[in-house]
């Protein structure tokens, strides 16, 4: 009894305080357990993963945990701690885990196997935002949205844009349309669900359309390494936004042929592909597009490899 | 002659009316008592000359014209209340012998309205050295600074250290606040038990730094400290450190002299992995200065804070390099305390701050101090001025030594 009177009297212990000592079990006895059977199962990250799902469960900010000791988990709680990590130790990717991963300043929700964009990714938006003006109502064309990273960072960074996505995956389709409208910016924007081939390159609305932009992250994992992926990848991602064919360049192709067609004059084509491809795609331009497309530059990620090319319309 | 006073009474109204509400006005009150009471006053021979020399000053960088600098602006502004006030008070001086002049008249109603007269110029006169006086006082010749680095760090003491060091860091972070100012916790390494070992606060502000500079010192504190079991009362050490970053300074990074360390950096990267763990460890090689960032569950957000914080560090040691050749000038003009003693001390036991750089510096309620608000201010305000004081004093003796 004096203990409750202690409790309610709002000067003597902070409510929130009394609420974690009611619900018990220091965040820190839940973490080591998963820590060792995390380092016993070789899950990467293991530190990380478990501070983001401990964030996640106790809806705090990542950044403000420094240590869990002040920490508390109610029943509820740690069940939920014990089912994410039970996930990842199955080799589910974090983002997954939790539902969702921060891109730019946009939080998107994250479903499996819709692909993971990856940090590099952020990059390809800063270069695109800087080259172009905010003030002007840009036509841009993103072919394979995935979960709608870049389409919606490009929406909220060019406030007068307008963007057509493709994806050949609907969920993905559905889930650039759910994020897009989390950030607000689904008014300028037209998902389309379209597998872009050989054979019908563009969806028939837009075949004749004129883009100032076009931005893609491809597929450019040789389909010889697709296998020597980590499980993370390899089971849970959507292996047809990895895949690129036998030298990892077949819609990298396809997409010059879009360029050629569908770009305006000194419009840009923008595309994040592997380090080993850049000289590459240089050749292909130079040798077949030479009249219509421009090999612009090339630039590096922030992790020093070349990663990332700008191609002009000519 | 009526119309001079008028005008004089107009102008002193209006003083004393900015002065009631003037923040600083009931420090600043305690502190002129003082300043009477040591009979350093307006009518002092050295401080006349002080006076003249202020004068001086201002009508020579107004008359400079087109080569003023910022600076030369802003110490124009600084002295021209008190100039203006010291004319006045020769005008007053001037009417008073005049009046002196007519002291053989006959007449008897003529004779008390000179009396009147001489009655309202002494008010006069007595107003006007008050007034000069705070002037002098308020007067500032700290350099300023648009921003500053304002570091705490835990000193001898362990875990306790700690642990104060965190409780002052959030009492200064809170005062920030309170005083309003753009701040930034750039770096804070806490201990295991949520303590602090050192954090740098990146402040921009045009006051921050005369408002801090007597922060800067060892803080102590006497407590039975949380970590202690047997109820021994612990002495513990924190120091405070406060670095001005004038704003020619500037770092320059250059990519290619960086060497970037995350886990996503061996391998393919790209679509190839999905390493998520976002530490970033940045070298920078022409220095072998080294910065990390883990805070941020984004890599990208990380690398953004890692090179603000290498940046940071750059600039520190630029101007540790400056501050050896300055450090000499600085103390004398602000009379900076030396950083190898105690300026401060908290007892927990007796609930009481006292500061000992000055006479009454002992307040009462500890809690409400660590809060950061009024009685923090308070505190620093009348350092402020019995650390101007002190200035004034030198600078008026060296005057005078200067043209005996």
């Amino acid at each position: 009894m004096n203990k409750i009177i202690r409790f309610l009297n709002p000067n003597h212990i902070h409510l929130k305080a009394w609420s974690r000592q009611m619900c018990k079990i220091p965040a820190v006895n839940a973490v080591s357990a998963w820590k060792r059977k995390f380092e016993e199962e070789n899950i990467d990250d293991s530190d990380f993963a478990i501070k983001c799902i401990i964030s996640h469960v106790l809806d705090v900010d990542f950044a403000s945990i420094n240590n869990y000791n002040n920490l508390f988990l109610n029943d509820e709680q740690q069940e939920k701690f014990n089912k994410l990590c039970e996930c990842r130790i199955s080799h589910m990717p974090i983002q997954y885990v939790i539902g969702n991963w921060d891109f730019r300043n946009i939080r998107l929700r994250m479903i499996p196997p819709v692909f993971i964009p990856r940090p590099e990714t952020e990059q390809l938006v800063e270069f695109i935002a800087k080259d172009l003006k905010p003030s002007e109502s840009y036509q841009i064309l993103e072919v394979g949205c995935g979960s709608g990273a870049i389409t919606c960072s490009l929406l909220q960074e060019l406030p007068e844009a307008s963007i057509v996505a493709l994806d050949c995956s609907r969920l993905a389709c559905n889930l650039t349309k759910f994020n897009a409208r989390e950030a607000g910016v689904d008014q300028r924007l037209n998902v389309i669900y379209h597998k872009v081939t050989e054979e019908q390159i563009l969806p028939e609305e837009i075949e004749k359309q004129k883009f100032d932009v076009i931005v893609s992250n491809p597929p450019y994992v040789k389909s010889s390494d697709i296998l020597k992926l980590a499980p993370e990848i390899k089971l849970y991602e959507d292996l047809r936004a990895l895949d690129g064919g036998p030298d990892g360049l077949k819609i990298v192709r396809i997409l010059c042929r879009i360029a050629e067609t569908n770009l305006n004059k000194d419009g840009k084509m923008w595309l994040e592909v592997d380090s080993s491809q850049t000289h590459t795609i240089r050749d292909i331009i130079d040798k077949k597009f030479a009249r219509s497309l421009a090999f612009l530059k090339s630039y590096k990620d922030l992790f020093g490899r070349e990663r990332f090319v700008e191609i002009a319309r000519q | 002659m009526s119309v001079f006073y008028r005008q004089i009474s107009r102008l002193l109204t209006e003083r004393r009316f900015r002065y009631c509400f003037h923040p600083r006005i009931h420090s600043f009150r305690a502190l002129s008592q003082t300043v009477a009471e040591q009979s350093f006053s307006a009518d002092d021979e050295n401080v006349q000359k002080y006076l003249e020399g202020l004068r001086r000053e201002f009508y020579n960088l107004k008359t400079m014209g087109a080569g003023l600098q910022p600076s030369d602006l802003r110490r124009i502004r600084q002295l021209s209340e008190v100039v203006s006030a010291f004319e006045q008070r020769m005008c007053v001086l001037q009417n008073m012998s005049s009046l002196k002049d007519m002291e053989n008249e006959k007449d008897a109603d003529m004779k008390e309205l000179i009396k009147e007269e001489k009655e309202v110029y002494q008010n006069l006169l007595t107003n006007l050295n008050k007034g000069i006086m705070k002037q002098l006082l308020g007067l500032d010749n700290s350099e300023s600074y648009s921003s500053l680095f304002f570091e705490i760090t835990a000193g001898v003491g362990g875990q306790e250290a700690m642990l104060f060091a965190g409780d002052l860091l959030e009492m200064y972070t809170n005062y920030f606040d309170y005083k309003g100012w753009n701040y930034e916790v750039i770096h804070a390494d806490s201990s295991e038990i949520g303590g602090l070992r050192h954090a740098t606060v990146l402040i921009e502000d045009e006051n921050a730094y005369q408002t801090l500079v007597h922060e800067g010192g060892v803080h102590r504190v006497q407590r039975v400290p949380a970590t202690e079991k047997s109820g021994r009362i612990h002495t513990s050490t924190v120091t405070v450190a406060i670095i001005p970053r004038p704003d020619d300074v500037d770092a320059v990074i250059n990519e290619k002299d960086l060497r970037i360390e995350t886990k996503r950096a061996s391998g393919a990267g790209g679509q190839h992995v999905n390493t998520t763990d976002s530490a970033v460890r940045i070298v920078h090689i022409p220095t072998g200065t080294v910065v990390e960032c883990q805070t941020d569950r984004s890599q990208v957000k990380n690398r953004e804070i890692a090179l603000k914080k290498l940046q940071t560090k750059l600039i520190e040691q630029k101007l540790q390099a400056q501050e050896d050749s300055k450090i000499a000038t600085r103390k004398a003009q602000v009379g900076s305390s030396n950083r190898n003693e105690k300026i401060r001390t908290y007892n927990f036991i007796q609930d009481r701050i006292t500061d000992h750089r000055i006479k009454g510096g002992t307040l009462h309620n500890l809690k409400g101090f660590l809060e950061g608000g009024e009685p923090l201010d308070t505190l620093i305000n009348q350092l402020v001025i019995a650390n101007r004081k002190a200035n004034l004093l030198q600078m008026i003796n060296s005057t005078s030594g200067g043209a005996s």
